[in-house]
């Protein structure tokens, strides 16, 4: 599981490094294109968009991974260290619950798909749809690895925070 | 839905429905007044068991989401664009065909023959049905300098909206298409990043475009159809009956959208020519080598597209 | 019923900590779980996926790029240096230079707690060494780092335009008597404790520090340029413009002033990457949650009630301001902006408010929230860089925060100070 993990963050940052650059360079590639040889690049937007989307979810999982997303704490940091684990238990279980069944959906999603072009490659809708459960998986596989970590007791109590 | 809303059965046997009808233009556009009257119409002659709630704005989201929650069933109806199902099926690109109709009526007329039910039907192997047209938003060109001949478009950005067909056209007659979005498309034409747009006279007089594109061409290029799309399973599981009362309220809402945003044209002209937009019309012969190329093109894309095409050219 | 337990389903999974876009998520399907609209749950992910599918948003990972190769380029530094030798004799000049610093910065970046984290490593250790408090010197840099998304560009106006259709470019142009307004606004207050407090004044720049600074700046100086020249010159568009930026900041940290290393790169996309995905994952998951609202009607009954008690615009913006001051306080900037804003669309209509008016007015309020307790980003940030106490930095921050309201209370009601610039703009 451990291994799993450390994997699936080191896919999720070269992910993250490539589309990040790519995406400036498309964007501003685009301007050069349209303004000064006046021949704008057509998929630029729709690429760009579908890069926003990857980013999105892989990055959004790397987020969670790291704890870097928003959360409310006032109250958490209040506790006693054990009631802390604890409650931490109790909100990865309520994540991960609800997690499989958001996975559940999304590869149905996925696998349900009508024939859907898109409009300016005329690539296939899942290419960018993918992004959802991909990036929910790996959620998925970084929060059961803690919450695992978590119950067999072995966690640092620094990272809980 | 039909389901969660119990189906209540009655004793006659008649099912009654509660109906959730989205699409995406404001409260105040012709496409809602086309949703008010197809709710009224459903209600009407069903003797009030079928009601429509409408979510007009986009409340559910975009066209692809609109479908899609129309495939999974928690939506019964939906105006999705002509734009957007040309994504699902090429057949619908014929539609695109510029210079095929010549009046709102004309089209209105073409959307009820055989070859205009097999486009719908092109759709029939997904979960959705696409039952009938309307038509509002005739296409014409804004401009930010006078064009006044196909010919000076060449090299010019014109924004249109991203559907191949349009995108193709603008680049046969030599143009750039862009696709900005909706939201940056006013300043995009005031600072230049566009030369002109292609647009329809109601989203002109909305988004006051007149401002920063001073120059309109009537060409009345292409026309913009609306599809009113249902769940087909729900939809075939109906009593056949009931499955009528729906085909008749949406061929009734058609003919009623169609001709009132006809109506409205001079309107709007009226309006653009009061904030000083000067409006114009191009004669439409200069535009015929660059239908006859869109043409050849399309035609030979999908077999479907060639015979739409040589039953209205 | 499902409602209540649903509310209360939020507020507690909000409390124990779980993540706000995960929360938004979690609601969403509970809601529809226990409302028994299983159809409505397929659509869950397809409404995720379309929160994000939208060119305008794109701002964001781009001008989050362009901030950190700005700091990895050294190019807020140069800026710093700039209004300092110029101001920093004054009495307070360096509390004077943290702001007018912000202000330009702000000129380029689009987000507060990305500015203020870059000032405050920046600001508050020159500002201890001339003698100002610590408490004072980072309450001061975090509250005029919320310049940062009211001059343009801003992500909160990009945000809000993509969510409402009102023109980014008219926001863009709303937001710059605003954050002028802001700055006065704390200026006045940094004069009055001066004069109180006698704050210390460094050492007047000598003509040639002076010259060779503003050398050194100019090439920093390249960047708001760019963007403001491109954008009115029609080269580009505001979305586009951050794109721009994010290789002009390159080239400049890279190549001109040779700070930003090669090797820097790989964790600066990375850093980037999960700054955007922290708004962009929200704005996904909330677009569900918007769905779900919307599928429930929610708006519009919010909508009537609220007609229920008043058809006064003017009251009804009084409302809004102490509704969002006080949500802010618990939630801030972005995640409430995208929470609330389809809410409240149906009622602009209604009381005939202007949406750049209208949008102008939240952003700068639920800014904000970034410096309210309990919940306050910007505070968190803050005080962990600046390493003062979060208690002591909610006491600072209590003037600038008091200047910020009659700020914001002014806006609300002068209509015209916001809506004058994109007036001119589009004579
Ligand atoms: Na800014
Ligand atoms: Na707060």
């Amino acid at each position: 599981m451990k291994t799993l993990d450390t994997w699936i963050e080191s896919v999720e940052k070269v992910i993250s490094i490539i589309l990040i650059a790519t995406l400036a360079l498309v964007i501003a590639t685009s301007v050069f294109y349209r303004y000064f040889l006046n021949a704008p690049i057509y998929w630029a937007t729709e690429a760009s968009i579908f890069m926003m989307a990857w980013l999105t979810f892989v990055g959004g999982s790397l987020g969670l991974k790291y704890k870097s997303q928003a959360s409310i704490t006032f109250l958490v940091e209040r506790l006693s260290m054990n009631g802390k684990r604890i409650l931490d238990m109790f909100s990865h279980i309520v994540i991960l619950v609800f997690l499989i069944i958001l996975l559940y959906l999304s590869y149905d999603w996925i696998f349900s798909l009508s024939s859907q072009k898109s409009s300016a490659m005329r690539i296939p809708m899942w290419v960018p749809y993918l992004s959802v459960p991909v990036g929910l998986t790996f959620s998925f596989i970084h929060l059961l690895n803690y919450t695992i970590d978590l119950v067999k007791n072995n966690k640092q109590e620094g990272n809980a925070s | 839905s039909e389901g969660e809303a119990g189906g209540k059965e009655t004793e006659k046997n008649a099912k009654e429905y509660s109906f959730k009808l989205a699409h995406i233009a404001p409260e105040n556009h012709i496409w809602n007044d086309a949703a008010k009257n197809l709710a009224k119409e459903l209600k009407e002659r069903s003797d009030g068991r079928m009601t429509v709630e409408i979510y007009p704005g986009g409340q559910l989201g975009s066209d692809a989401d609109m479908v899609q929650q129309l495939e999974t069933g928690a939506l019964d109806f939906a105006f999705i664009t002509n734009a957007h199902l040309t994504s699902m099926s090429d057949a619908f690109s014929a539609w695109f065909s510029p210079f095929l109709f010549d009046s709102y009526e004309d089209v209105l007329e073409a959307s009820k023959s055989d070859v205009a039910k097999d486009v719908l039907a092109t759709v029939d192997d997904t979960g959705i049905k696409a039952m009938n047209y309307f038509f509002s938003g005739n296409r014409v060109m804004l401009f930010r300098e006078k064009i006044e001949t196909p010919k000076e478009m060449e090299g010019l950005s014109m924004r249109a909206t991203p559907s191949p067909a349009l995108q193709d056209w603008y680049r046969s007659l030599g143009a750039n298409p862009e696709s900005i979005s909706l939201p940056e498309v006013y300043q995009a034409a005031q600072t230049g990043v566009i030369d002109g747009m292609d647009m329809d006279l109601d989203a002109a007089v909305t988004s006051n475009f007149n401002e920063v594109t001073g120059y309109g061409a009537l060409t009345n290029h292409m026309v913009w159809p609306s599809i009113m799309v249902t769940n087909k399973e729900q939809f075939e599981n109906m009593p056949k009956e009931d499955q009528k009362i729906i085909e008749e309220a949406m061929a009734a809402t058609s003919e009623y959208a169609t001709l009132k945003r006809s109506s409205q044209e001079e309107e709007f002209i009226n309006t653009l020519e009061d904030r000083g937009m000067e409006l114009y019309k191009i004669d439409e012969s200069l535009f015929t080598p660059y239908t006859e190329k869109f043409d050849e093109k399309y035609k030979s894309k999908d077999p479907l597209i060639k015979e739409f095409i040589e039953t209205f050219r | 019923m499902t409602m209540i337990i649903v509310v209360l389903l939020f507020i507690v999974f909000l409390l124990v900590g779980i993540p706000i876009s995960l929360v938004l998520a979690i609601t969403s399907l509970s809601y529809l779980l226990l409302s028994g609209l299983l159809t409505a749950m397929g659509s869950a992910p397809q409404s995720m996926f379309s929160g994000i599918d939208s060119f305008g948003l794109l701002a964001i990972p781009l001008f989050m790029l362009a901030g950190e190769l700005m700091n990895g380029g050294g190019i807020t530094k140069k800026l710093v240096n700039f209004a300092r030798v110029l101001i920093g004799h004054f009495r307070g000049g360096l509390a004077y230079v943290a702001v007018i610093a912000n202000m330009f910065l702000a000129s380029i970046l689009g987000s507060a707690n990305a500015q203020a984290a870059m000032m405050s490593k920046v600001m508050v250790p020159e500002m201890e060494e001339e003698g100002y408090r610590r408490d004072f010197s980072s309450s001061l840099t975090l509250a005029s780092s919320i310049v940062a998304p009211v001059i343009p560009p801003s992500m909160l106006f990009i945000i809000y335009g993509t969510l409402t259709g009102a023109s980014i470019g008219d926001l863009f142009m709303a937001g710059i008597i605003p954050g002028i307004l802001l700055g006065i606004g704390f200026i006045i207050v940094i004069g009055i404790m001066g004069a109180k407090q006698g704050f210390p004044k460094s050492q007047r720049a000598s003509l040639k520090e002076i010259l060779t600074t503003s050398i050194k700046v100019l090439p920093a100086m390249l960047i708001p340029f760019t963007i403001i020249y491109g954008i009115l010159g029609g080269i580009f568009t505001p979305t586009e413009s951050a794109g721009v930026a994010c290789i002009v900041a390159f080239i400049v940290g890279a190549f001109i002033y040779r700070e930003l290393k090669m090797k820097k790169l790989p964790s600066i996309f990375i850093d980037t990457v999960i700054n955007t995905a922290t708004i962009t994952f929200l704005i996904v998951t909330a677009n569900l949650f918007g769905f779900v609202l919307s599928f429930e009607r929610i708006p519009q009954l919010i909508a009537d009630s609220m007609l229920g008690i008043s058809d006064n615009p003017f009251v009804f913006l009084l409302l809004v301001n102490i509704f969002l001051l006080l949500l802010g306080t618990v939630l801030d900037g972005i995640a409430a902006l995208i929470i609330l804003v389809p809410v409240m669309m149906p009622l602009l209509g209604i009381y005939q408010i202007d949406p750049v008016h209208f949008g102008v007015i939240i952003c700068i309020n639920l800014t904000l929230g970034l410096l309210t307790p309990p919940v306050g980003t910007g505070l968190f940030i803050v005080s962990s860089i600046a390493e003062v106490k979060f208690e002591n930095l909610v006491k600072a921050i209590m003037p600038f925060l008091t200047m910020a309201i009659i700020v914001l209370i002014i806006l609300t009601y002068w209509e015209d100070a916001v809506l004058w610039i994109p007036s001119l703009i589009s004579d």
